[in-house]
């Protein structure tokens, strides 16, 4: 009785590791999808919490993921692909500096019409 | 038809005083030709032939009356198939002005009017006297008798006098009867009724005809008393508004059953009471952290004063030229002796990195008419709003999408 369990648990051993053998790629891409599009959820949910709207809370997160892409294919011997992903990133660090300087010649122009103390 | 037609060998007519709905006259005054008096001969609701052993019963007890407040009747006469009642003419003025009466004045009418009513109803037989309004009650401020309130016209017909249609008592009535006394069943506790609608008209200062537009559009007997008097100027009591409100309750039964309980639950109550405010916090210190900030407060309105109403007001004090349009209360309006008030401040008026020192006011029928709260707000520097990334996620799905290629390529090779 013994041995034949031990036949059976050999055998489910060996069926398993086959399907590893030749699924396990498949199945680590699908984790690593699985993954990427739950914290690119995960992102989009944390910045509407702290008041970014709700298209900056889209691009973010899909940015984010085109950059990573970039640096993975970088390392798999496509560096090409390594600006696309980087450049929309680097101008929305740009564009809140400007946002900034916007704000503050807002103020600037309308300082005559505050109220004074 | 001429007045003198109305003489006979006593009395010599002389003006109308009042007509009745088909013109003839119905009260008009005349003079005693033995002792040249004035009086006043009014006719009686119906003919002759009509008089009823009620009405005589209620009319041999008129004659009886005597006493303080009272005017009695002197007696009867016939003419063409009309009766007629003879009373003293009263030179004094009636409460029918076109004036708002001091709740005070009010009490003191209300105390003359229920003791002249309790000294009525409890003499035998006991009457219920089924016509007070304004008009029928005369005012004596000098009064050497003690009471200063003399009533007259005593219905001889208090019993369902507009038929079995309930929905349209007599215009100059209407307001002042009850309906247990229109559907013929009056009481001590109708007097009561009438009594309340009568002060309720002298401290609105409505008319006695228009009496019936204060009432509530879903019964025509009900007055929201408390709805009427706080819209008037002066503070009263809640313990004289409940008072007011049993008096004019339209169940009899809700009434004080008579005028001397009335008199009694009165003699107790102050008509005009202050409410006492109390106002937390009295300092109010506001600081924003960046250009444009809402800012918001809370602040506590409360009366300590039990028995009284408070309503007021907030408004910001006006500064040079700033008329405070940046400082917000969630309602200006207080009404309630216990409130809570959210201030909302916008700093996107104000300059940066600044102090601003403001007054808020409370007016208020307290006794304290305004009180001050001082409001600080200190406005912040220029910077956008710190909204925080999320950099640990960030940082995660840059790494596990930088892995999503080089899974790709293993199975690819």
């Amino acid at each position: 009785m013994r041995e034949m369990k031990l036949v059976f648990a050999a055998i489910l051993l060996l069926s398993i590791s086959t399907v590893v053998y030749y699924l396990g790629p498949y199945l680590i891409c699908a984790l690593i999808l699985i993954g990427t599009l739950y914290l690119c959820f995960g992102v989009a949910s944390k910045m509407k919490q702290s008041g970014y709207s709700l298209m900056i809370c889209l691009i973010v997160p899909l940015l984010v993921t085109l950059f990573g892409l970039g640096i993975g294919f970088t390392y798999s011997g496509e560096p090409l692909l390594l600006p696309v992903g980087s450049i929309p990133l680097m101008s929305m660090v740009i564009y809140s500096q400007v946002q900034q300087r916007r704000f503050v010649a807002h103020y600037q122009q309308n300082i005559t019409q505050l109220i004074k103390p | 038809m001429d007045v003198s037609s109305f003489s006979n060998q006593h009395y010599k007519a002389q003006a109308i005083l009042k007509r009745g709905i088909n013109g003839r006259p119905k009260t008009f005054l005349a003079i005693s030709e033995t002792n040249e008096s004035k009086l006043v001969v009014k006719q009686m609701p119906s003919p002759l032939f009509e008089v009823s052993s009620e009405m005589q019963r209620r009319l041999a007890a008129f004659l009886s009356l005597e006493g303080v407040g009272i005017i009695p009747g002197l007696g009867t006469y016939k003419h063409s198939q009309e009766i007629y009642l003879i009373r003293e003419y009263l030179d004094a003025r009636s409460l029918a002005v076109n004036r708002i009466f001091h709740p005070e004045e009010v009490r003191n009418i209300a105390m003359a009017l229920l003791e002249v009513l309790s000294a009525i109803q409890y003499q035998i037989p006991s009457i219920v006297h089924g016509n007070i309004k304004p008009e029928n009650i005369f005012f004596q401020p000098n009064s050497s008798q003690g009471s200063q309130i003399v009533l007259t016209d005593f219905s001889l017909t208090p019993v369902s006098q507009w038929g079995s249609n309930l929905n349209f008592p007599r215009l100059s009535s209407l307001g002042f009867v009850p309906l247990e006394q229109v559907a013929g069943n009056p009481t001590p506790a109708s007097d009561n009724y009438a009594v309340g609608a009568v002060l309720l008209s002298l401290l609105s200062g409505t008319a006695s005809h228009q009496l019936y537009t204060l009432t509530s559009e879903e019964n025509a007997y009900q007055y929201p008393v408390q709805e009427i008097l706080l819209q008037q100027n002066f503070p009263m009591s809640s313990y004289f508004m409940d008072w007011l409100g049993t008096m004019l309750a339209t169940n009899e039964g809700d009434r004080f059953p008579d005028a001397r309980t009335a008199l009694y639950a009165l003699r107790h109550i102050q008509v005009i009471a202050r409410p006492c405010v109390q106002v937390s916090p009295s300092e109010i210190y506001l600081q924003a952290e960046r250009f444009g900030e809402q800012l918001q407060a809370y602040l506590e309105v409360r009366n300590l004063m039990p028995g009284t109403m408070l309503r007021g007001k907030w408004r910001v004090t006006p500064y040079l030229n700033d008329a405070g349009n940046w400082i917000q209360f969630d309602t200006d309006h207080v009404f309630g002796n216990e409130t809570t008030m959210l201030l909302s401040v916008d700093t996107e008026q104000l300059l940066i990195d600044k102090q601003y020192v403001r007054e808020l006011g409370f007016q208020s029928n307290s006794e304290r008419p305004i009180v001050a709260v001082s409001l600080v707000v200190k406005t912040g520097s220029l910077k956008l709003p710190a909204r925080p990334l999320p950099v640990l996620h960030l940082t995660g799905l840059l790494v596990v999408s930088g892995f999503l290629p080089i899974a790709l390529s293993i199975i690819l090779w």
